[in-house]
């Protein structure tokens, strides 16, 4: 099975393998190529009616926006490419953000100490959550969903559900300062970006990782350690996700119980869309478009007016919007055998 | 198939959230004073209306191997249009058509979505309950509508001698699915449908018809669930589904490991769902921390499933 239809099969159809994969058609490239031309015309429509869409302070906002969902979406996509979902980001992500909130502002801690805790108690999920599907082979969806559960009552048990306020002014730089003119978060994303890219297409565990979402029993075949790299997605996805909900409570100046309950949804659409913007090759690269796309929608919708109901609507389509980009681009690729 | 003899591993395995909820409806009502009535256990059952009968909905499509969350955004739906309506002076019956209708569309929209297009039905299905999220905030402006009339109220208020209409309707729903799927030869076809589309092909029927059909019906299902709920709490809350929505999921996941290690089952969604709030209720007269509620249904999920799979041997995907 060749590497171009792997990945993005992982929480769709299983192809089992039998897979002929002939020249890649036209319409796969259209299909590509269609999201970009949508956002583009969408991104023209915008600037003519809102011409401040292009300023460069909504832009530095659109950037540090994504900035701050990209880690999540990047440990959301990097699980899907291994076959696997992780429902509990978001409240990792809230996790991470409330622990160190919480160290510093109401315990007194040192920043670094609370950072380290916060990057800490998400990554030891994330190992947790990985154990349970890999060592009790429980089905990802369950297990972190249970983990969600567990999280919600810690989360409260915290701080008794009050948020956190005061946070000091060196944690706030974190998400609102800026460094020649370019807001922080921005930065910290360029390096997680490169980082992840470099792991995913680079490095023999990357690979590996994308194989596994393709054709789990080719890997085994092969000797791949299907348990230890599965293990690792779910370590990284914590690791990431506490990113989020650190900048995220740096940035809001808060630390509040609900704070991660966005990054699901958005890291799940980020990272589908990820995967079909490159073929379900390059999914860290596509990811990070995938959350610009998501951010700038929503940036551009508010700056048209909208109110927050149509954000539902716009996620929704969104995401509708990616699965059949994926699903037609990938049938064009390949001839589709009968669903599960 | 050949017959093995049955250890006391298998009894665990199939059965053990079984054994952990009568573990725990006897440790409760020795601890917990009050417990054990009549009026609490009633309010247990009168609570767990909704959540089971939308879990049942969920069981349908899980049997038939795909899964559906919409009903996060349906039952929000159904219950913004039925408060609604009321209020602009509807009959009851032209409301009830109306929310069933809203089910019918969006199980439609599912079918087609998941059955004709092939989309992957998590996907699709999200993508269907944001549409629902977004159509509810502009019908009812984000604002919670009460209920004022009795009389519609009490369609699940009141009570059948002894026991609260709700209760009634979860119990004839459970009786109904239940007698569909394990004593018909249509139901035969949907469990089939969920472990091997293409032999269901085999014989002769049309497997898509019938996991459109699943499809449509589970969407009927969560629309009835929208309705009980907002008639049992008299008013539509703003986002009612997706405050149920993790709590449908781990009713019909605690299902599976309740009566069939790994399959989920109309007789285990219904223990899953009672079991979820004998917790909350068992917690809360205890006096116990309200955060502890999650976690102990969270730990409670996560240590019965993880008994029913851990001899699985393998890691299992996403598959749907």
């Amino acid at each position: 099975m060749s590497r171009s239809n792997s990945s993005a099969a992982s929480l769709g159809h299983r192809d089992n393998g039998e897979i002929d994969s002939g020249p890649q058609k036209g319409s796969s490239a259209l299909i590509r190529y269609g999201i970009f031309i949508i956002f583009g015309l969408f991104y023209v429509i915008v600037t003519i009616l809102r011409p401040s869409f292009l300023s460069l302070g909504n832009l530095y906002d659109i950037f540090t926006e994504t900035s701050i969902i990209s880690f999540v979406s990047f440990g959301e996509a990097i699980v899907i490419a291994a076959g696997g979902l992780d429902l509990s980001v978001g409240n990792m992500a809230g996790a991470a953000a409330m622990l160190t909130c919480h160290l510093m502002s109401n315990l007194g801690y040192d920043m670094g100490i609370s950072l380290a805790a916060g990057v800490g108690i998400a990554t030891l999920i994330g190992l947790g959550n990985g154990l349970m599907v890999t060592r009790l082979h429980m089905n990802s969806l369950i297990a972190t969903l249970g983990t969600m559960f567990v999280l919600v009552g810690f989360l409260y048990g915290l701080t008794g559900g009050v948020s956190v306020h005061i946070v000091p002014e060196n944690f706030e730089y974190l998400g609102n300062g800026a460094f020649l003119n370019i807001p922080i978060p921005i930065y910290i994303m360029a390096v997680v970006f490169v980082l992840a890219y470099l792991f995913m297409e680079k490095t023999s565990y990357g690979r590996n990782i994308t194989m596994i979402g393709g054709n789990i029993e080719a890997c085994r075949l092969s000797g791949v350690n299907i348990k230890k790299l599965t293990l690792l997605t779910f370590i990284i996805c914590g690791f990431l996700s506490s990113f989020s909900g650190i900048l995220l409570a740096a940035r809001q100046a808060v630390g509040n119980v609900d704070l991660g309950e966005r990054f699901l949804l958005e890291a799940f659409i980020a990272a589908m869309l990820g995967t079909v913007i490159f073929n379900g090759k390059n999914i860290i690269t596509g990811t990070l478009l995938g959350a610009i796309f998501l951010i700038s929608l929503l940036n551009g919708l508010t700056l048209l007016g909208a109110g927050p109901q149509w954000m539902y609507l716009a996620q929704g389509a969104l995401l509708l919007v990616a699965i059949m980009a994926n699903y037609y681009s990938k049938r064009s690729m390949l001839k589709l055998p009968g669903k599960k | 198939m050949q017959k093995q003899p049955i250890t006391p591993k298998d009894i665990i395995n199939n059965y053990g959230a079984t054994f952990a909820f009568i573990v725990a409806i006897v440790f409760f009502s020795f601890v917990s004073r009050g417990f054990f009535s009549g009026q609490n256990l009633q309010n247990i059952l009168v609570q767990s209306t909704s959540l089971g009968i939308c879990a049942f909905g969920l069981t349908f499509v899980l049997i038939a191997g795909e899964i559906d969350l919409s009903y996060g955004g349906v039952i929000g739906l159904v219950g913004a249009v039925l408060a609604g309506m009321l209020k602009e002076g509807h009959s009851i019956g032209m409301v009830t058509l109306v929310c069933l209708a809203i089910g019918l569309g969006t199980g439609l929209l599912n079918a087609i979505l998941i059955v004709v297009l092939n989309l992957p039905s998590f996907l699709a299905s999200v993508a269907v309950m944001f549409i629902c999220m977004g159509a509810e905030r502009i019908y009812n402006q984000g604002i919670t509508t009460w209920i004022r009339d009795p009389e519609v109220v009490s369609i699940v208020q009141s009570q059948v001698g002894p026991v609260p209409a709700g209760v009634l309707y979860l119990f004839i729903l459970f009786v109904i699915c239940w007698f569909l799927l394990t004593q018909t030869r249509v139901g035969q076809y949907i469990q089939a449908l969920g472990e091997n589309i293409n032999a269901v092909t085999e014989v002769g029927v049309r497997a898509k018809l019938l996991k459109f059909m699943v499809f449509v019906v589970a969407g009927l299902i969560f629309a009835f669930a929208g309705y009980i709920e907002t008639l049992r709490i008299g008013g539509a809350v703003m986002y009612a589904g997706k405050q149920i929505l993790l709590f449908v999921l781990a009713a019909c996941f605690l299902g599976t490991a309740t009566f069939k290690a790994g399959k989920a089952n109309f007789p285990g969604t219904l223990i899953g769902a009672f079991f979820l709030y004998t917790l909350l209720s068992g917690f809360t007269g205890l006096g116990m921390k309200f955060y502890l509620v999650p976690v102990a249904q969270g730990l409670v999920l996560i240590i019965s499933v993880a008994i029913s799979s851990v001899r699985r041997g393998k890691i299992e995907q996403v598959q749907f």
